[in-house]
């Protein structure tokens, strides 16, 4: 069946009526509001799409720096060897045309939150009325010692998809026999928690087929991560002796790194891997940081009613880049985010009052080529103020682990297909 | 038929003739709204009509008992499934029903 937003607004006129609302003291003063949305990933993406079924006659520009994304979600199978790189390039433009969402392909350098608007490379300038900041996330390239954006080109991150994703690829198929691959972990916050251990998972259900005598060393920041009991019990039974993973308490902090020798120093160790994948610490996206929405921690604190930035009113932060309290930074999350926020810039441009936002994040980890595991998390507010935990289960019994993957590959159908398109 | 369901239903009707307040679309928008923003979890795998996907149950075609009862039936682990036992848990029974009156079959057009 053809996927139709149309029919999305026949079908549930409750939210279109919301669009039949907005006829705003906003929009009566000034006609439409012009609304900029900056990053065209999960978060951007899925914003416009949501804010433009909401309310169709409503003026959205989407600006980003480049004409195709590559997401990372589903770039560990790349890395692994089970699906080619451009399984992961998608084109929004055609979609955006579609639903009537204006895509500007331009670089951000910074803005005006006063006088509301952009400043995009090459000059032009992009007012708005409200602007939804999904810059995703960039990295803290001066908390590894030895560690920068220039030797990621020789020992990549691969946390965000694209020429990284073959690299490591490339590295890890020529990966001697019995060679030894070694990943750091940050610590949290960082982009898709249970990530890395996922990337260690189906790089040991590749190893073990082409290279069975290799191991995988998991250097940690931390003393515990996202799904650690399912994860630790498949390597087990899964992989056998392949996997070590080194928490913060057995080895301490790197102390730094040599990218051309390719080694690893903590406070107790040098390690020289064959293949080394350095997972930097993060922080939101430079763009954040541009536009005056970061606090101390990097990252952009926000309203949790509307995701409305704490720094400053009318321009709304999403995605990994937005502080959420315990919501974690994955695509689901952002899809979720991104709705919630549209619903709530709709009402707000009706002068309506604003629903506290129930967000869930269920987050799929494949352990092998055919079986997952995954987390739910339900998120509310405490007080209508604090995002708090309202459920947080892990799975999954070994049973459940097969049908988590048919699971897991249609919910990932399914989101591809509402952020990029069909086809 | 409850308030609630009775409230959209006459908006409803009332937006087709387009005799409505402000103030009653006010408060029509937030019983609306209240539901559209439980249910935004809900969308990302049943779909954003409740159509489904594979694996994944449409909610479209559940009646509006059904599918307050299936809901509650995840959250006490009488029914089981592998993943929405874990959601059900962070729903209260007013908010089920609100998220009934949206998503479920029979609701008000």
């Amino acid at each position: 069946m053809r996927f139709s937003r149309r029919r999305f607004l026949q079908q549930i006129p409750s939210l279109a009526a919301i669009g039949c609302l907005s006829v705003g003291p906003l929009m009566a003063s000034r006609g439409t509001p012009r609304i900029v949305v900056a990053g065209g990933g999960f978060a951007g993406l899925n914003f416009a799409h949501a804010l433009k079924q909401l309310v169709p006659a409503i003026d959205i520009t989407l600006i980003e720096q480049n004409s195709h994304y590559v997401r990372c979600p589903g770039s560990n199978q790349v890395i692994a060897g089970f699906k080619p790189l451009e399984s992961l390039i998608h084109q929004p433009a055609r979609l955006l045309r579609e639903e009537g969402i204006r895509f500007l392909q331009g670089t951000i350098l910074g803005g005006d939150p006063e006088r509301r608007h952009l400043r995009l490379e090459g000059g032009a300038r992009v007012p708005y009325d409200r602007l939804i900041a999904a810059p995703g996330i960039d990295f803290r390239w001066e908390q590894i010692e030895g560690y920068g954006k220039a030797e990621s080109l020789k020992v990549p991150h691969a946390w965000q998809a694209g020429d990284q994703t073959r690299l490591l690829r490339d590295q890890l198929a020529a990966l001697r026999p019995g060679g030894l691959f070694m990943m750091t972990v940050p610590g949290n916050p960082y982009r898709c928690p249970p990530g890395p251990y996922e990337r260690a998972s189906l790089v040991a259900a590749q190893l073990k087929r082409t290279n069975p005598r290799a191991k995988i060393l998991i250097l940690d920041a931390k003393s515990k991560f996202s799904k650690e009991k399912g994860f630790k019990s498949a390597w087990t039974r899964l992989y056998p002796g392949m996997i070590e993973w080194i928490s913060f308490e057995t080895e301490g902090e790197i102390d730094h790194v040599d990218a051309n020798r390719r080694t690893v120093t903590t406070a107790f160790n040098r390690y020289r891997p064959d293949v080394l994948n350095i997972i930097p610490p993060q922080k939101a996206g430079t763009l954040a940081e541009a536009l005056g929405l970061t606090d101390d921690s990097g990252w952009c604190p926000v309203d949790p009613i509307d995701f409305q930035s704490l720094h400053h009113p009318r321009v709304h932060v999403i995605g990994d880049a937005a502080n959420f309290g315990p919501v974690p930074k994955s695509a689901f999350a952002a899809q979720t985010e991104a709705r919630a926020c549209a619903l709530s810039v709709a009402l707000s441009l009706a002068d309506l009052p604003l629903p506290e936002p129930r967000l869930i994040n269920h987050c799929y980890s494949l352990i092998a080529s055919d079986r997952a595991i995954s987390v739910t998390g339900v998120y509310g507010l405490k007080q209508g103020a604090i995002p708090e935990v309202l459920s947080l289960l892990e799975s999954s019994p070994e049973s459940d682990q097969q049908m988590e993957f048919i699971n897991a590959m249609d919910w990932f159908e399914l989101l591809i297909e509402t952020t990029f398109g069909k086809g | 038929m409850n308030s609630t369901q009775g409230t959209l239903a006459r908006v409803t009707i009332g937006l087709m003739a387009g005799l409505l307040s402000v103030t009653c679309h006010a408060e029509v928008s937030t019983e609306k709204a209240k539901a559209q923003s439980l249910a935004v979890g809900c969308l990302s795998c049943h779909g954003e009509t409740g159509e489904g996907r594979g694996s994944l149950p449409p909610l479209s075609p559940l009646d509006r008992d059904t599918f307050i009862r299936r809901f509650q039936a995840f959250r006490s682990e009488s029914k089981t499934s592998s993943v929405m036992h874990r959601i059900a848990r962070g729903y209260s029974d007013e908010e089920i029903k609100r998220m009934a009156a949206l998503l479920a079959k029979g609701s008000p057009r």
